[in-house]
């Protein structure tokens, strides 16, 4: 039997200087509440313009509203 | 480190006389709007004060630029994907009571190439916004998605209809 591949997509708005630098970062309220996103998950990133990059988390940090997350771009 | 914001002194100021227009690179779906939103909030606390806010207070943003003869919409979204953008006179959200502020905004410390005619248009502030159901269970975070809805669809619409945005410059 074939493994099951699920892919996960978050949203989010790329600027300038993210392409460049590698890092794009997002924040638990972006998200629905059930990604359980932890060092290490790989996702796919819709940026404004519909297109798609491949992605892997690789920090979180904390402010007032919840986690953020590190993310670099083609890992 | 994530997105830095900062008060701007520099670059491009308004002027009441000044015929001013203001652009919003358009993002079509309502939700990921407020959502940027709120997430951009937090990065905003060292303004509160400048905006006329208390530290119990937050706010939250809309990035905007000024359209200038160097900065036209096609300049400004070149290094983005955007395809579509709103623009106003800036007089129109100042007279609605909507607040402009000058920001810079640093990415990782690295300043947006675009900063000298960057904007915060400020959607909503106060001290009950109850940002933190935006982090709840999806129910909740739904139901604090409608209560702001109202809020980001009435400063869209005075941004007027989302127009197309020409061949980005190379």
């Amino acid at each position: 039997m074939a493994d099951t591949v699920v892919k996960l997509v978050v949203t989010a708005e790329v600027p300038p200087n993210a392409r460049p630098s590698g890092y794009v970062y997002i924040h638990d309220v972006e998200l629905a509440g059930d990604e359980n996103l932890n060092v290490g998950t790989r996702v796919e990133i819709r940026d404004e313009g519909g297109c798609y990059l491949s992605a892997t988390v690789d920090d979180i940090t904390k402010d007032e509203l919840g986690r953020r997350y590190r993310l670099h771009l083609g890992a | 480190m994530p997105i830095r914001v900062e008060w701007r002194d520099d670059g491009h100021q308004l002027r009441p006389e000044d015929p001013v227009t203001i652009l919003r690179f358009e993002v079509s779906d309502l939700n990921q709007v407020m959502k940027s939103a709120v997430a951009a909030s937090p990065s905003y606390v060292p303004l509160l004060e400048a905006c006329g806010l208390t530290p119990r207070d937050r706010l939250l943003p809309l990035s905007c630029f000024a359209v200038t003869q160097t900065w036209t919409p096609s300049r400004l979204a070149r290094t983005t994907h955007y395809k579509h953008y709103r623009q106003v006179a800036a007089r129109v959200l100042l007279d609605a009571g909507y607040l402009l502020i000058p920001t810079s905004v640093f990415d990782d410390n690295a300043p947006d190439a675009r900063n000298e005619v960057h904007y915060e248009l400020i959607v909503i502030s106060g001290h009950n916004l109850r940002l933190g159901e935006f982090a709840g269970t999806r129910p909740d975070r739904a139901a604090a998605r409608r209560r702001l809805a109202p809020a980001f669809r009435a400063v869209l619409e005075l941004l007027g209809e989302p127009l197309a945005l020409p061949a980005v410059e190379p």
